[in-house]
């Protein structure tokens, strides 16, 4: 009796938990980034980087309002010693920070930068084109050169 | 037989109807509890995994330093989970294998979860990304985080919901056989009942009735039964009753001739001692109405010895006699010791002298007026307690139409005979004789030809 109850055990066990397939859930959580928003290279493709801010100007005051052009500024300077040796680098040049970024019609942006634009490689114009407004139209203009509608694939 | 037939018919009726019933309850039961015990484990550690996720916003710093993912592994990890982090090349934490279909659907941005099982253990892996607000848009950070638990607690859950699920099914199974047998034995019952009271009628208990218990159908045969062995009762009686009023008819009515043939007789017996003094033509007229009356007489005291044997009022008179001696008294009365080849040991039998008589000297007469020379008649003993006395000739023999009907009332086996000397029922009143000692009278053909007739009778 008690080992034909064995048996039926472990026939049920085999009708137990079973492996499955990968079952899907809803998009992953999205959250603000604590700092300066900018996108750099790894490995040939365009990734995030978020740089920390530093203290607030006062204690008890809320951190100074963003610069627009401050993620530029960090961008063109390149990636730090630790991103590096992470192996992210960049390929925007020291010189693109832009001059002026204004709106443009519904929902695009002009970047107005200081050198040809044209020199620019695909990979740092996506780069651009993520820091000013990713998932949007973005037109790249300097020194009577333009590139129009320039994507962040991410 | 048949009863058992319909009892296993039933009981496995029953055993297969409550088996697969409770097979397809308790396994359809069975499998929405284990989807709904899983789906609830699941869920709860996607919840607690996003959750924990939310609670570490907003994103610090991208790339995470070491010391970030390795905050992340510990907020993720306790006593039931594991966790791992995983950025580029870098990973934090260990234990857990997301397979590449896993990893492939958090890249691509969406919560997933996969059970596994891992060297006999089931567990369940939950993958997410992290994406970045930008703009009105999302962007990847290209963390992937994994979190793993055991589901050896919900194995338990479910082989519990197993075991009971079987206890159930088995104890519904006994309890349905119950049932069946005593739905059987509901309905054996009057059928065997039924079966009996058939059987004890068929033997002639006219008197059998069955007890009508109810309303159903067996019911219902019984009452026809009951009244069909009324119906039956009452036939048989009436018929019986018809028989004996026509067998007192026929007594009374040779009683009746006595009287008459008496007188007649004397007449006759008169008129034969005149009819030598008479014309030729009134001597053959006188003797033939003697010869007819003396026919008749006969015919008359035959009917009056049959009657008494019907009525049940023939009684033997017990002597110890010599079979032997007897016999050969019979053929000397009638003279018949010469033309008869007798071959008679000396037995002592207890039984009636004169009916003994009757028999044998009806059987040799038979014999001799029936039947072809030599006649003879041989006296046996087998084992101890009969005697048999077997009375052959070498004549024709019976015909085997006939031979069933040789000791019918007035059966003549030649209907061209109807004029013979006898009145019909010798045969019958001997094979009566036979019966009243207890023994028999049988009718047979002799192999090399002829006719044998045994008389068993007990000593």
């Amino acid at each position: 009796m008690r080992a034909a109850l064995l048996v039926l055990l472990l026939v049920v066990a085999g009708c137990g938990v079973r492996p499955s397939g990968v079952i899907p859930g809803l998009r992953v959580p999205a959250g603000k980034p604590e700092g300066v928003l900018l996108f750099l290279l790894r490995d040939g493709a365009v990734v995030p980087v978020v740089r920390p801010e530093g203290p607030p100007s006062a204690p008890g005051q809320p951190g100074r309002p963003r610069d627009p052009s401050e993620p530029f500024a960090l961008l063109a300077a390149g990636p730090t010693a630790e991103e590096q040796a992470l192996g992210l680098t960049s390929e925007v040049p020291a010189e693109a920070v832009p001059t002026s970024i204004l709106p443009d019609g519904e929902d695009g942006t002009v970047v107005r930068l200081p050198m040809d634009v044209t020199t620019l490689s695909p990979l740092a114009t996506e780069q651009l084109a993520c820091t000013t407004a990713p998932g949007r139209p973005v037109t790249l203009e300097g020194e009577g050169t333009s590139r129009a509608q320039v994507f962040c694939e991410i | 037989m048949r009863g058992s037939g319909l009892r296993t018919r039933l009981l496995v009726a029953f055993a297969l109807l409550v088996a697969v019933t409770a097979a397809l309850v308790a396994g359809g039961i069975y499998v929405q509890a284990r989807d709904v015990i899983l789906q609830q484990a699941q869920d709860a550690a996607v919840i607690r995994l996003t959750e924990r996720i939310e609670a570490s916003y907003p994103v610090a710093a991208l790339p995470p330093g070491r010391a970030a993912m390795e905050n992340i592994v510990g907020a993720l990890s306790d006593r039931d989970y594991r966790a791992v982090v995983i950025y580029g090349d870098q990973q934090v934490g260990r234990g857990i294998t997301p397979s590449p279909a896993l990893r492939e659907r958090v890249r691509s941005g969406y919560v997933g979860w996969q059970r596994v099982v891992e060297g006999g253990e089931p567990a369940l892996i939950i993958g997410t990304g992290l994406d970045i607000e930008a703009g009105n848009t999302v962007v990847p950070t290209g963390l992937e985080i994994y979190t793993q638990r055991s589901l050896w607690p919900e194995q338990n859950s479910i082989d519990q919901l197993a075991v009971r699920a079987w206890l159930t099914g088995g104890l519904s199974l006994l309890f349905a056989l119950v049932l069946a047998v005593l739905a059987a034995r509901g309905v054996l019952r009057p059928v065997r009942e039924l079966r009996q009271a058939a059987r004890r009628l068929g033997e002639g208990e006219l008197a059998t009735r069955l007890e009508v218990r109810g309303t159903d159908e067996l019911a219902g045969v019984a009452d026809t039964f009951n009244n069909t062995a009324t119906v039956l009762e009452y036939q048989v009686n009436e018929l019986r009753r018809m028989e004996a009023d026509a067998r007192r008819f026929v007594a009374d009515v040779s009683h009746e001739l006595r009287t008459p043939l008496a007188a007649m007789t004397a007449v006759t017996d008169i008129l034969d001692e005149e009819a030598a003094r008479l014309p030729p033509d009134s001597a053959a007229a006188v003797r033939l109405v003697s010869q007819e009356t003396h026919n008749l007489t006969r015919l008359v005291n035959d009917l009056m010895e049959i009657t008494r044997f019907d009525a049940g009022t023939a009684a033997l008179a017990y002597d110890e006699v010599d079979v032997a001696e007897a016999v050969r008294a019979t053929l000397r009365a009638r003279g018949w010791t010469s033309s008869v080849a007798a071959n008679l040991p000396s037995v002592i039998a207890r039984l009636d002298p004169r009916r003994l008589d009757v028999i044998v000297a009806n059987l040799v007469g038979n014999a001799l007026r029936h039947g072809a020379p030599p006649v003879t008649v041989t006296l046996t003993v087998s084992p101890p307690e009969w005697v048999n006395i077997e009375v052959t000739d070498r004549g024709p023999g019976l015909d085997l139409t006939a031979l069933p009907h040789v000791f019918d009332r007035f059966y003549k086996a030649d209907t061209a005979r109807t004029r013979s000397e006898g009145s019909g029922l010798g045969l019958a009143i001997a094979w009566e004789n036979a019966r009243l000692h207890g023994g028999m009278l049988t009718a047979g053909n002799a192999e090399g030809g002829g006719a044998v007739f045994t008389l068993r009778l007990p000593r």
